[in-house]
């Protein structure tokens, strides 16, 4: 399309926003229905209620669950970045044989449905006998977490001009120096923004760590009890609060790494 | 680039790590797939009777066609409602794209279970359609067939994910220079045969990675039927997990498994196979 000098309002646009709307109107419902003062819900609301807020933060099961997912992403999130950027670095610095293989293997894991990640995972370790616990969660979380480490660092490093290192190394710095003060700091925003992207994932992840949680549980695992049980306001507010938290993350992550380029 | 063998020391942890917990996982469901459970427990051996039995009972292919059904009409609709927000993020909102990124990045990040249940909240007997419709004196009694049935489902998993789609399409956008695209008006195509042969071949790979995601993803979800499928919703994802968590035959799921991924890497290629011979995809 030839670019248009003015605003002109048209099809497009209407299409585009009643999308927009469709993705954005549920939360929306959410929002509200956490400050709606019956535990029913009720068209047109009836007043305005911090109640379900206060059951939410003093809620034993909810506190422990939240602390248990934020310790698994942290794990997942370090793990993550760690083998993500080192696999980036071979990927876009180097040249062999395979490549195209490895490139391609990398994203296997989240081209798969999540179901059978989990139920994998499960009979893994069944057949080595190894417990499930929150540690087996933050093994399986990384499997889906690395591809998407490996694919924002990429669109970082495939656009890093070498020749600075380079520049750094014939002004006398070793390896280390260079990487300490000429590498790091060039790709510290992708790293940052690589790991809140990954603990935004983990934090919210289900259906693998369905399969392969042990006896202390994570955030959505105890959302799922709820929900399972039928609509209670209480759910309301933790989304509410669970939303405000990713959007946090999001936000910082897209600030320092654009997500955006995400392929 | 350079030659040095220095590439696999990097590779080497993605590589273990992938290894143990993704290549041993998916070898060991495939071995799985082979044994037979009998009363007694599992036992190892080579038979082909847990894929046979995929279609002995009418219930097992219905709910994979139907997982299928769904899976493809979401995909679909996926691609074809984010393509005109992506093209319009590109080409038109130049100013306020970031501001809708965010917008469909909250969409994205926002907790998957929490997104389905909003939509329980929306459909259901109780739910806010029904709430408003009641307000306004169109309804006495509550419409119920909203929820539980497999529209239900598909209305929610596209509205799961279209981000996922609208990303890797806008990203495959990106590279469309618009000098191409005047190049092609100069030499005098019609906005439809720009279009078409200019702007869609160059946003093909962002369409087949958004596709993929939605089709895997939607075909095998477990939580959304559960959620707002009813009985008429079962997908292939619950009757997968019964088999891991209720009836413990393991063997049977794990040959379900793969006889899925068998299945959605044919429609995969499929797809790419139709966009091949639309010539809407340029190699170069």
């Amino acid at each position: 399309m030839r670019p248009k000098k003015g605003i002109r309002f048209g099809v497009l646009d209407v299409i585009t926003i009643l999308i927009l709307l469709y993705l954005l109107f549920p939360l929306a419902v959410i929002i509200l229905y956490s400050f709606n003062p019956t535990s029913s819900l009720k068209f047109p609301f009836e007043g305005f209620t911090g109640r379900w807020y206060k059951e939410v933060v003093t809620n034993k099961k909810f506190l422990t669950s939240l602390q248990n997912s934020v310790y698994v992403a942290l794990a997942v999130a370090a793990i993550s970045v760690t083998i993500g950027t080192l696999a980036s670095f071979a990927l876009t610095r180097y040249d062999f044989r395979f490549k195209n293989i490895v490139s391609f293997s990398v994203l296997i894991p989240i081209t798969l449905p999540a179901i059978i990640l989990g139920i994998s995972l499960l009979s893994f370790f069944a057949a080595i006998d190894f417990k499930r616990s929150l540690l087996t969660v933050i093994f399986g979380h990384c499997i889906f977490c690395i591809p998407f480490a490996v694919l924002v660092m990429n669109s970082r490093l495939s656009g890093f001009d070498i020749s600075v290192e380079e520049a750094a190394k014939d002004l006398g710095a070793t390896t280390l120096q260079t990487f300490r003060y000429v590498t790091f700091p060039i790709i510290r925003p992708s790293i940052i923004g690589v790991m809140m992207l990954t603990f935004a994932l983990s934090f919210d992840e289900f259906l693998v760590t369905f399969f392969i949680i042990g006896k202390r549980n994570t955030l959505p695992i105890v959302i799922w009890g709820m929900l399972r049980r039928g609509v209670s306001p209480t759910i309301n507010s933790i989304a509410t609060i669970v939303l405000v938290f990713s959007m946090t993350l999001i936000v910082i992550a897209n600030k320092y790494a654009k997500i955006r380029t995400l392929r | 680039m350079k030659k040095s063998r220095k590439h696999i020391l990097l590779l080497t942890p993605l590589f273990s790590y992938f290894t143990f917990f993704f290549f041993a996982p998916m070898f060991v469901l495939f071995v799985y797939s082979f044994w037979l459970k009998t009363s007694t427990g599992l036992v190892p051996t080579f038979t082909l009777q847990n894929y046979l039995y995929i279609f002995s009972k009418k219930l097992y292919p219905i709910t994979i066609l139907r997982s299928l059904r769904i899976g493809i009409t979401t995909a679909l609709i996926c691609v074809v409602i984010s393509y005109p927000v992506a093209y319009s993020l590109t080409f038109k909102y130049k100013k306020l794209q970031d501001v809708v990124l965010y917008l469909i990045l909250v969409s994205l990040f926002s907790s998957y279970l929490v997104r389905v249940y909003a939509w329980r909240t929306i459909l259901g007997s109780s739910g806010l359609i029904n709430q408003i419709l009641k307000y306004l004196g169109l309804i006495e009694e509550p419409l119920r067939f909203i929820l539980f049935s497999p529209t239900a489902i598909i209305i929610t998993l596209v509205f799961i994910l279209t981000p996922f789609t609208i990303l890797p399409i806008f990203s495959s956008m990106q590279n469309i220079s618009i000098d191409l695209i005047e190049a092609a008006r100069d030499l005098g195509a019609n906005k439809f045969k720009t279009f078409y042969k200019v702007t869609l071949p160059l946003s093909m790979p962002g369409v087949i990675t958004g596709f993929i995601f939605s089709l895997t993803i939607s075909t095998g979800d477990y939580v959304t039927p559960q959620l707002v499928g009813g009985t008429e919703g079962l997908m292939v994802g619950r009757i997968m997990q019964d088999q891991f968590g209720l009836t413990y035959n393991w063997p049977f799921g794990s040959a379900l498994a793969y006889f899925m991924i068998f299945v959605l890497i044919l429609l995969i290629n499929l797809f790419i196979g139709i966009t091949t011979i639309l010539k809407l995809r340029r190699k170069f």
